[in-house]
């Protein structure tokens, strides 16, 4: 891809919009039936039986514990440059981060304490690929498990781009749920 | 047809992504000044623990918008400087995934969990469509949707401003399924619901008071810091609990005996003249007809009811009656049997006649700081029907209703039809005792709205949710707290309300403008100013007060308890006679008996149990079980059986064991070989196998209290008999 955030603002932000509620023109560009897609997304997202199927929390698919702090350090970090999530969700809300990542990405070539492969490897690393395994296996339009898999594949090669050059991958304080 | 991730690529992201945009293509996040700061952001903020109805004024730390943790108020008077597992587990609740996010519109079946997001305009425009019909078809009597809720937020009051101003008689609120026998039975005696001086006490029963494992009250606090040795607990409990753990004595009694033994401790302090006469000469009535009465309770007699030897109910009634401070404690326990509320009024009685009202470390009327009420236009109906179960109970509470009689006239349409019923936060499919009937009756109704910020197994089954938000969320309206030392709290937010939430004022003075009254005027003209609004006027009398809860979560007055105010005649017992009666003319002409007469509990039967309730230490009734950080102390319960009857039944530890009561209930469960039970009883804990699949952590775990008890109720108070459930127990 040979990229980065800022290049790609864009197609992050039109990830983000995926997550809106489905609307009929939405339904319509999909080809789907709005029932099945406004079914799907309630399931995934809002309220199913055994638990929404994947929540769109970043949080969620740590380890309980490190959801708290990291919710409290991300929006600690987007405080600290200029960046405010939306109060109707917690901070760790998945198209929230996606928007935040084109802002913040924008303003690490400014600040000298902002590196945008540890914001990635900290941030934007450990549950991917569980949100997208998770959409994978529950949706039923393959819209959504579509989405999560674009999400996985661009945050990997944001990161594989962004790794400075002989540099491992960071010691992050957040591990992934068992 | 479905996306495939080359269609996704090539058109539906670009396509679908931009759908709606702002100008920057930003919806969820906006731009600000940066703050320069490497530090983390705290702020604490006052409030109100809502987990369970001692409502504990905590500090709750904000840190960079997350609310970190709930710690104690150090000084809270009411909690002593305490915040308890439970209400420190509360901090996430707002977090919790699967939190109702938006109203939800149901689109299956009931219970079959198909839901569609609704807009708040569709939702409320949905439920007055359907409710008007069927209003309309019962002939415009409002008296066929009741409105179920339970104590606890501070909002309830609006939820039935809004069934009165609809013109419904039919609420159905907690008490039944709480303390209503306990109060009415001490009621009579005191003409109120004493609080209990625990502080100064240094003898105290409790008979079946769980006080370590209860919700925590001053009063547990209080009895559990003292060093060992100053004071003496004696606790009755046919289980060995965390309070029994802690007592000098435990004794196991056979469920349904209480009142023999209070009765037999009467008997011998009467018997041996140890009662205090002078006491009972100036403050009580019908001391004469109670000594005449329980002369036949003799302890030998007892001891066969009870199965507590004659010897300790002569040693406890003896040192009951000469420790100058000892108390019969008084609550908080629910109903168990048939004579509930006689039995409190025994339970009444021993305090009286030791003089254990009015003096450290007895039993005191508790005060309460008075705040200006508030106040609304009552709306007018020429169409009225009296409350579906009005002359099953003796003492209606028409606030209240008595749930059990309640719903199975509902079942009946006796003697009219119900045809909707609106919840706030009360959970009943998990708190009703026989789940079956309650599931019968929802599914005779037309329409079921609940309000609850989460997806509970009431709200599962309703038809409607309009998501509340949490307590840590939302302004509360002043609230006084009747205590022996008296405080005002409130609840402000700690934080914006997350997702498509609302309080309940605002949610059902919103509705009311979907729904007229009699003459056509929207019911939302009933509702007026905010909470917020609500609140300072009923500070009126108080000024500087509101400052004060922004500050600290509550305030207090100069207003303080004294002892010795009802000895000295500056106060009068709120009792028809002014005194103390330990005979009740006001019984004797309703047709109840005036003094307590025991009656055996019927016998269960040859290898049947009876089936008991009672609090533990994790979880508050149904509503913890499913809290990340406590299921994870507890992730489900188990039937306690005693390794004696276990063994006659060929049971041990983890066997998965069928229960069967007498009216069609049965749950599967794991069982717990204990001693800690005695061998004609079973229990296990509530909260767990939620009928909702949204509380994962408790979908399908473990075994319902509602779904194994029966359903029976006692005529004075109408409580639910929680302790009269008869069942049978094999390996599944
Ligand atoms: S006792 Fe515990 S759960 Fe109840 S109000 Fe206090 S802190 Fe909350």
């Amino acid at each position: 891809m040979n990229s980065n955030p800022v290049a790609i603002a864009g197609k992050l932000l039109n990830l983000a919009g995926c997550f809106v509620y489905p609307s009929a023109e939405m339904a319509e560009q999909l080809q789907l039936d709005l029932t099945d897609l406004e079914n799907n997304h309630v399931r995934l997202f809002m309220s199913d039986r055994g638990g929404v199927k994947a929540p769109p929390y970043a949080g969620c698919y740590l380890d309980s514990e490190d959801r708290h702090r990291f919710m409290i350090n991300f929006n600690g970090l987007c405080l600290r440059h200029g960046v405010v999530l939306g109060t109707s969700h917690p901070p760790d809300h998945i198209p929230a981060m996606l928007e935040a990542l084109t802002l913040l990405s924008a303003r690490a070539d400014d600040s000298a304490d902002l590196d945008i492969f540890i914001l990635l490897d900290t941030y934007y690393h450990h549950w991917p690929t569980a949100f997208a395994a998770a959409l994978d296996q529950h949706d039923r339009t393959g819209f959504y498990a579509a989405l999560g898999a674009e999400i996985k594949e661009t945050l990997v090669a944001l990161r594989h781009d962004c790794l400075p050059q002989g540099h491992q991958s960071l010691q992050s304080p957040y591990a992934l749920r068992a | 047809m479905t996306v495939t991730r080359r269609k996704f690529i090539a058109g539906s992201l670009a396509g679908v992504g931009a759908l709606g945009a702002g100008s920057a293509g930003l919806r969820y996040v906006s731009q600000a000044m940066a703050q320069p700061t490497r530090t983390e952001q705290t702020r604490y903020v006052n409030s109100s623990c809502n987990i369970c109805v001692s409502a504990c004024v905590f500090r709750g730390q904000v840190v960079n918008g997350v609310i970190k943790r709930l710690e104690p108020e150090p000084d809270f008077p009411k909690s002593r400087g305490m915040m308890c597992a439970r209400g420190n587990a509360g901090a996430a609740t707002p977090y919790d995934p699967n939190r109702v996010k938006s109203p939800m519109i149901r689109t299956g079946k009931r219970g079959e969990g198909k839901w569609r997001k609704a807009s708040w305009d569709e939702a409320y425009r949905y439920i007055a469509e359907k409710t008007n019909r069927v209003v309309a078809e019962e002939g415009g009597h409002r008296s066929c949707i009741a409105f179920a809720s339970t104590k606890g937020t501070f909002q309830e009051h609006y939820f039935h401003q809004f069934r009165e101003v609809f013109g419904s008689p039919n609420a159905v609120r907690h008490p039944t399924l709480c303390l209503s026998a306990v109060i009415r039975g001490f009621q009579s005696v005191f003409g109120t619901y004493p609080a209990v001086d625990v502080r100064n006490s240094h003898y105290l029963i409790l008979a079946g008071a769980n006080l370590a494992e209860g919700i925590i009250p001053p009063a547990t606090i209080d009895l559990f810091k003292r060093p060992i040795g100053s004071r003496k607990l004696i606790y009755l409990d046919p289980r060995f609990t965390k309070t029994a753990a802690l007592a000098d004595k435990w004794l196991p009694i056979k469920p349904g005996s209480d009142m023999a033994f209070a009765l037999a401790m009467m008997n011998v302090i009467i018997g041996e003249g140890l009662h205090d006469q002078d006491f009972i000469d100036k403050h009580c009535v019908g001391f004469a007809e109670l000594a005449e009465h329980v002369r036949q309770y003799t302890p030998e007699w007892a001891e066969r009811e009870t199965d507590i030897s004659a010897g300790d109910i002569r040693q406890i009634a003896r040192e009951f009656a000469t420790t100058p401070s000892a108390v019969f404690y008084h609550g908080r326990r629910t109903t168990w049997q048939g004579d509930e509320v006689q039995t409190r009024r025994a339970i009444a009685m021993v305090n009286a006649i030791v003089g254990a009202f009015d003096r450290p470390g007895g039993l005191i009327p508790a005060l309460e700081i008075p705040l200006a009420p508030y106040f609304y236009e009552p709306a007018w109906y020429t169409k009225f029907r009296p409350r579906l179960e009005q002359g099953d109970v003796t003492f209606m509470s028409p606030g209240d209703g008595a749930w059990i009689p309640w719903r199975d006239r509902a079942l009946r349409s006796d003697p009219y039809a119900i045809r909707g019923l609106f919840i706030y936060k009360q959970n009943v499919l998990e708190m009703l005792p026989d789940r079956n009937k309650t599931l019968e009756l929802f599914a005779k109704l037309d329409i079921i709205v609940c309000v609850d910020p989460f997806m509970s197994g009431t709200a599962w089954y309703s038809d409607v949710v309009l998501p509340e938000s949490t307590y840590l969320e939302r302004l509360d309206p002043a609230v006084a707290l009747d205590e022996i030392e008296p405080v005002v709290i409130f609840r402000q937010p700690l934080i914006k309300p997350l997702y498509d939430t609302k309080p309940c004022f605002e949610i059902v003075s919103e509705l009311a403008a979907y729904f007229k009254d009699e003459d056509g005027a929207p019911l939302s003209d009933y509702f007026e100013g905010s909470v917020e609004s609500h609140t300072k006027a009923a500070l009126a009398d108080h000024p500087g007060s509101l400052d004060k809860l922004r500050e600290k979560g509550f305030f207090s007055t100069d207003l303080k308890l004294k002892f010795g105010e009802y000895r000295s005649g500056k106060k009068t017992v709120r009792t028809k006679t002014g005194k103390v009666e330990l005979y009740s003319e006001d019984f004797a002409r309703r047709g109840l008996e005036p003094l307590p007469v025991y009656r055996r509990p019927a016998d269960i039967g040859e290898g049947k149990f009876r089936f008991v309730v009672g609090r533990h230490a994790i979880h508050t009734h149904s509503s913890t079980a499913a809290f990340p950080d406590l299921n994870w102390h507890m992730k489900e319960n188990a039937v306690w059986i005693n390794p004696v009857s276990a063994r006659k039944l060929g049971i041990k530890t983890g066997d998965t064991v069928l229960m069967k009561n007498r009216t069609g209930g049965e749950v599967k469960i794991k069982a717990l070989l204990t001693e800690g039970i005695r061998p004609d009883c079973l229990y296990y804990a509530n909260g767990f196998d939620s009928l909702s699949p949204d509380k994962p952590l408790v979908y399908g775990k473990g075994a319902s209290q509602a779904a194994i008890l029966e359903s029976h109720f006692e005529s004075i108070s109408g409580s639910a008999l929680l302790h009269e459930t008869i069942v049978e127990i094999r390996r599944a």
